[in-house]
């Protein structure tokens, strides 16, 4: 007996000391290229009933130098739902001897509103360690009671810039009888680990963790961290949040619950439906009506963010938008879709995860997502995509805020996923036209007109939003190589119904060319010149990512003054690659005006990383095409 | 439009103490409007705006009454005013302050008709950002071009020594804007009014507060204000704005003792004296006579022993962030904590001078964010920082160890303002803070140009406030640093060298560079100035009516030399000229000189102020203008 406790003690007590937090006991492998070491990470989902999962939290962090700072802030989220059961937070020095202890009490507690809403219920409790002295090692432990069963956030490996990990757990576990899956992406070479508990054919417990994962370099083009890591993924059948309970063991059935909860929120009031019929009952077809009905909400509202309790998954009532003119991405699809329904035309509110990164639901693997809604208007052919919550874009435009991934549409049958729009290369296009009456001295002067469309159209689109003087300076900026020019109060015409944005202005007193002497050189391309700074890279990891091609084409017409006199027309170029894309330079010489012409495509896709130098020189090349100059002699 | 206004002026300037305009009182023409007159590409412009202070009861807290009326022209562009946070101080102690009244409210035109919708309670938000501040949030119904928005609440504060400040001038035009303050009359105050714009009336009167006192009744108006335009070259903003302030000089209650606040500078230097959080600090500095004569062990001169102090603070404290002239954790706890506000940091520097017996003062200022300081309004609210002075050799020196990386003399910007006060033999005595040693820039490049690729060996070194941003941003993130450095060439540099050596911050680096090089037949043409050179025309306004201000005086020193390739000759020389603007108080030099085998180009200009009045501006211009000329020549080589 006595011996059994020795051992015991004894064991617990290596335990204790085999959490060795001194720096020195970092592996020098793990230290390269990284500003932290995460030294251990371990996170436990208890799902305990459908309205019940306790989250307990290990964390302890190395902290090599300043860099890594944001290590040193710890926080947990709380709102009505969700409560903060413990957290402390321990720092250690490098010899590994603790220096501080911070309790709950001496956290801060703030609201934690997210920058694009008015009001939210959510709080949160933080702690910055503040120091002059590194490294150090930050432990925190944390435990968290949540009402909420929706939502088992992914565990992601491998794939840290500036920092290594030398442990990484997460361990899900389900005392309930709701149905616990999980997925694994990517982890073909078992970089995750993983060990699964099963009763029979239901998953009691699933644990996946990494170990000693190095810190890596970024590289240009490289894909998203979340495109190439290895993960895993939770989600159970049967859920509540909010007080609400639900299912998604398929988008089907997921959508159909989204549905309900949307049901008793679309009807509108006598005044509102008048509205809505005075526009569109005179309209002859589908599109018409649905396109005056878009322009409308766009006129009437604004985007108001308000998230409280289970209205951060439900909309507000469609009345309420209609009497408040105001409502966030799901108030606002959410009141277009009653319009829609109110003259006959049926649509679809539309859940997406927003963002330059184009991320989709996996058809094979239901859980819950999403940051974004949107509208579908079912059509013959295309269907008409409506983004509800800008009162600048166009009409059935979604732009790479919304593009080229897919939606879970929510219709009464039940959720389906559907492929938004494409953006293809040779559509995304920027037509510059300058019309340049050179000038030796700097008194050019340059007639603009440049029309963006695809996923280019909404490049510029906030400008005409801003004051005239801060649109000069926009396009100042936008427009290099006039530092010193003196630009006009520009013509936008954004065409709403085509997606196309026009820009029309004039640079006055630009210094175009460089005079030395009797020399007077011109670049051919005096704006939008494209430039690389890509080098070789012999070792390059990761293959090439451009995530949306385009094309290009610019016609520059100079009118040249009797003074000068072009030596020699520059030689026209022609750039290819099969992959890649293309690029022409051409010129043509016409009495006293010399017409340069330029077209580069570019594509849009992932390319083999064994490419990555013929991608860097297809790059070079093109730049240097661009930098193209003309050199004229100054007669007298 | 105007008319209307008019005449409510003519009709309501018998009630002077009221607001020109009632809550609600919105006609039909206003909601007509599509432009303003003032400014007719405005998105929007504030119609009125009501402020008013005063003592309802109790001289223990004070009521401000606000009112805003906003006119929208376009919505889209407007969003900025259609939602409105107010935060207030609500603590859980007794000290805060109580948000009633409020009311918002947007008209509209419909069918000819003044028609209101208001905003719910059930829309008006109450954050609690944190356990002292709470914020007031709700945003604007029903809202369309057109529209006219208002809102009005109380706060009832017992923080009346500093009634806070109020601007005068937005992003959109102020139309009217009425600020009152009455407050009894054994209550004293002064006004602290500035900015470059001077109210339309001013006027004080009194009139009786309750039986026995009468209250004093100050009120200015501001009419037609345009929009603010940002301009460069000014440090803080706000102090172009015109703005009032309030602060509590004297209570002087009938049958008490006078108490004395801000009423004069020896006052306000006795309440720091006394102050726990600043004289009984700095009195007792057990705290530090202990670990000092380890610090300075071996160090012989002051300035041997003033650098190991202020280096051993700046190692062993971190700035938390706060400023403040009080210290927070005080100077024992700062040292355990190793962190700690301006104050704990600056006087645990003095302290530890002291301790060594270096002759060292405090210096308090007011921060260059929190504005500049009426000299003949002594303001202690002000006062927001402190610094420390100390002698060697009768020379003075400053010290400001919040800044981790700065030396003897360099001051950050937050420090710069104007003027400090040291206390000095039991007084202020004032002393300037300005950046009065010229920050230096000494750069020389040595190069050679080969197939069109320029390769050369560049070394610059920065003293002062020039090199105490670098600084700061080098010791940041050293890699990081670099690498930026890096990304501003085409090609990698080379034995990249960066030194911060006592406040000089030196670098060096071998580069290769090809932009706008041009090798065309027998030709090379290229500027030799390459990304040195300055393009912009940075004095762009047409009229300046605020000083210029550069943080420093500045001296840069720039020589570029070239090898002439072999085979080659100089086409023509480049023109070089100096230009000086009066006084010699601003210097340009663009100097071009040649030998059988090289070519030069010096560049020098000097800037012999921190600070230059407004008159300057357009001398400045035409200077940059030369500069610019000056800097933007090229060279042509040519075959032999």
């Amino acid at each position: 007996m006595k011996k059994t406790l020795l051992t015991v003690l004894f064991g617990f007590s290596i335990y204790v000391f085999s959490q060795n937090f001194t720096v020195s006991s970092i592996s020098d492998s793990l230290q390269q290229n990284a500003d932290a070491v995460i030294r251990l990470d371990e996170s436990h989902y208890i799902v305990e009933s459908l309205n019940k999962m306790t989250i307990r939290k290990r964390q302890i962090v190395t902290v090599l130098n300043k860099s890594a700072d944001h290590f040193g802030t710890h926080y947990e989220m709380y709102s009505p739902t969700v409560k903060i059961n413990s957290l402390e937070i321990k720092i250690y020095n490098a010899d590994g001897k603790e220096v501080k202890k911070v309790k709950k009490k001496d956290f801060t507690d703030e609201s934690a509103i997210s920058g694009f809403s008015l009001y939210e219920d959510n709080r949160i409790l933080y702690y910055e360690h503040k120091t002059l002295e590194y490294p150090y090692t930050i432990e925190m432990n944390s435990e968290v009671e949540s009402q909420n069963t929706l939502f088992i956030p992914d565990f992601f490996g491998a794939v840290n810039v500036k920092y290594a990990i030398e442990k990484d757990v997460m361990i899900v576990e389900n005392r309930t009888q709701s149905n616990l899956r999980y997925k694994s992406y990517r982890n073909e070479d078992g970089s995750i680990q993983e060990n699964v508990v099963k009763n029979g054919n239901s998953i009691q417990k699933i644990t996946v963790w990494q170990e000693n994962v190095q810190a890596i370099e970024k590289e240009s083009y490289m894909p998203s961290l979340g495109k190439i890591a290895p993960k895993y993924s939770f989600a159970l059948d049967e859920f509540m949040v909010e007080g609400e309970k639900g299912t998604c063991a398929t988008w089907e059935e997921f959508g159909k619950w989204l549905y309900a909860l949307n049901k008793n929120t679309v009807t509108l009031s006598d005044a509102a439906k008048k509205e809505v019929h005075a526009i569109a009952d005179a309209l002859p077809t589908k599109t018409e009506k649905v396109h005056a009905l878009y322009q409308y909400l766009q006129n009437k509202t604004r985007y108001i963010s308000v998230q409280l309790g289970i209205g951060g998954l439900k909309p507000m009532l469609a009345d309420d938008v209609y009497k408040l003119s105001y409502g966030d991405c799901k108030a606002l699809s959410n009141y277009m879709n009653a319009i829609l329904t109110e003259v006959g035309i049926t649509s679809n509110y539309a859940v997406i995860t927003a963002g330059n990164e184009k991320v989709s639901f996996d058809p094979d693997f239901t859980k819950f997502g999403g940051n974004h809604a949107i509208l579908h208007v079912p059509d013959s052919e295309n269907p008409i995509w409506l983004e509800c919550t800008s009162q600048q874009t166009a009409f059935n435009y979604l732009g790479d805020f919304t593009g080229e991934r897919n939606a879970l549409l929510i219709s009464e049958n039940g959720g389906t996923l559907v492929q938004t729009q494409n953006f293809p290369s040779e559509k995304n296009t920027e037509e510059m036209q300058l019309n340049v009456q050179l000038s030796v001295d700097a008194t050019s002067t340059i007639d603009v007109t440049n029309t963006f469309s695809g996923i280019q159209y909404d490049v510029h689109l906030s400008y005409p939003m801003q004051t005239q003087q801060k649109q000069k300076e926009l396009l100042q900026k936008s427009y290099d190589g006039f530092t010193t020019a003196t630009f006009s109060e520009p013509i936008f015409n954004n065409d709403r119904r085509n997606a196309v944005f026009q820009e029309k202005f004039t640079i006055s007193n630009a210094q175009l060319g460089k005079k030395a002497g009797q020399n007077f050189i011109v670049p051919v391309v005096p704006t939008h010149r494209f430039e690389s700074t890509l080098k070789p890279n012999a070792d390059r990891i990761y293959d090439i990512f451009v995530n949306y091609g385009m094309k290009d084409s610019y016609t520059i017409t100079f009118e040249i003054p009797n003074q000068l006199k072009l030596e020699k027309v520059p030689e026209n170029v022609t750039i290819t690659d099969k992959e890649f894309g293309s690029y022409s330079l051409q010129f043509i010489q016409n009495n006293n005006q010399i017409i340069v012409k330029r077209i580069f495509q570019m594509n849009g896709g992932t390319f083999s990383k064994k490419r990555y130098d013929e991608f860097v020189l297809f790059f070079n090349k093109i730049s240097k095409a661009d930098a193209t100059k003309m050199l004229f002699q100054i007669s007298q | 439009m105007k008319s209307i206004l008019l005449c409510i002026c003519i009709t309501l300037s018998s009630l002077f103490f009221a607001q020109e305009f009632k809550f609600g009182d919105i006609s039909v023409e206003q909601l007509q409007e599509t432009k303003n007159s003032l400014d007719p590409e405005a998105e929007a412009a504030i119609l009125y705006s009501y402020n008013r202070s005063y003592f309802p009861a109790t001289y223990d807290e004070y009521e401000r009454e606000i009112f805003v009326r906003i006119k929208i022209y376009d919505k889209d562009k407007a969003d900025d005013y259609l939602t409105t946070i107010i935060p207030y101080y609500s603590s859980d102690g007794s000290s805060r302050e109580v948000l009633s009244g409020l009311k918002a409210v947007t008209y509209n035109l419909e069918g000819g008709k003044v028609v209101e919708t208001k905003v719910e309670k059930q829309n008006m938000f109450t954050e609690e950002k944190n356990k002292n501040v709470k914020l007031q949030k709700f945003t604007f119904p029903n809202v369309k071009n057109g529209s006219i928005i208002e809102f009005k609440y109380s706060i009832t504060s017992p923080f009346f020594f500093n009634i806070p400040v109020e601007h005068f001038q937005y992003d959109i035009p102020l139309i009217w804007a009425d600020y009152q303050f009455e407050h009894p009359d054994f209550l004293n105050y002064f006004t602290d009014e500035q900015g470059e714009i001077a109210p339309t009336a001013r006027q004080t009167t009194a009139k009786n507060w309750d039986s026995r006192f009468k209250a004093e009744v100050k009120k200015f108006t501001y009419k037609n204000v345009p929009a603010r335009k940002s301009e460069d070259f000014v440090l803080n903003p706000n102090n172009l704005k015109p703005s009032i302030r309030y602060e509590l000089t004297s209570i002087n209650f009938p049958g008490q003792m006078i108490r004395n606040f801000s009423s004069s500078w020896p006052v306000i230097f006795n309440d720091l004296m006394d102050s726990e959080h600043f004289g009984k600090e700095i009195n007792n500095t057990k705290a530090v006579d202990e670990i000092v004569p380890t610090i300075i062990n071996g160090q012989t001169t002051v300035k041997e022993k003033v650098t190991a102090l202020l280096s051993y603070v700046q190692n062993n404290i971190k700035w938390n962030d706060y400023v403040s002239k009080y210290t927070d954790k005080g100077i024992k706890s700062a040292l355990k904590d190793k962190e700690g506000n301006s104050a704990d940091i600056n006087l645990t520097l003095y302290s530890m001078l002291k301790s060594a017996g270096i002759d060292a003062y405090p210096v308090v200022l007011s921060t260059l964010y929190n504005g500049i300081i009426n000299h003949a309004n002594p303001s202690q609210m002000k006062l927001n920082y402190v610094i420390v002075a100390y002698y060697d050799n009768n020379e003075l020196h400053l010290l400001d160890a919040t800044s981790k990386y700065a030396s003897i003399d360099q001051l950050p910007l937050r420090a710069l303002n104007d003027r400090g006060f040291m206390l000095k033999n039991g007084a202020f005595a004032e002393i300037p803070l300005v950046n009065k040693t010229a920050s230096r820039s000494v750069t020389s490049i040595k190069a050679k140009i080969n197939d069109g690729v320029i390769t050369g060996d560049y070394s610059n070194m920065k003293t002062n406030f020039l090199a105490l941003n670098r600084i700061e941003d080098y010791e940041e993130d050293k890699e990081e640093y670099v690498k930026d450095l890096n990304d501003k060439f085409t090609q990698p540099l080379e034995n990249v060298a960066i030194v911060n050596d006592n406040g000089n911050f030196k670098t060096n680096y071998t580069f290769k560079y090809n932009e706008d090089v041009e090798v065309l037949d027998d030709k090379i043409i290229f500027n030799p100035m390459m990304y040195l050179k300055t393009e912009k025309q940075d004095f762009s306004s047409t009229t300046r009516t605020y000083n210029i201000e550069f943080g420093t005086a500045l001296n840069q020193i720039q020589k570029i030399t070239f090898e002439i390739p072999e085979g080659y000759m100089i086409e023509a020389p480049l023109k070089s000229q100096p230009v000086s603007l009066p006084d010699k108080i601003v210097e340009y030099n663009y100097t071009f000189s040649q030998t059988e085998k090289t070519f030069s180009i010096s560049t020098s200009l000097k800037i012999n102020a921190a600070v230059f009045p407004a008159v300057y501006y357009d001398a400045f211009k035409e200077l940059w203008k030369y500069m610019i000329e000056a800097e933007n020549q090229f060279i042509v080589l040519k075959k032999k």
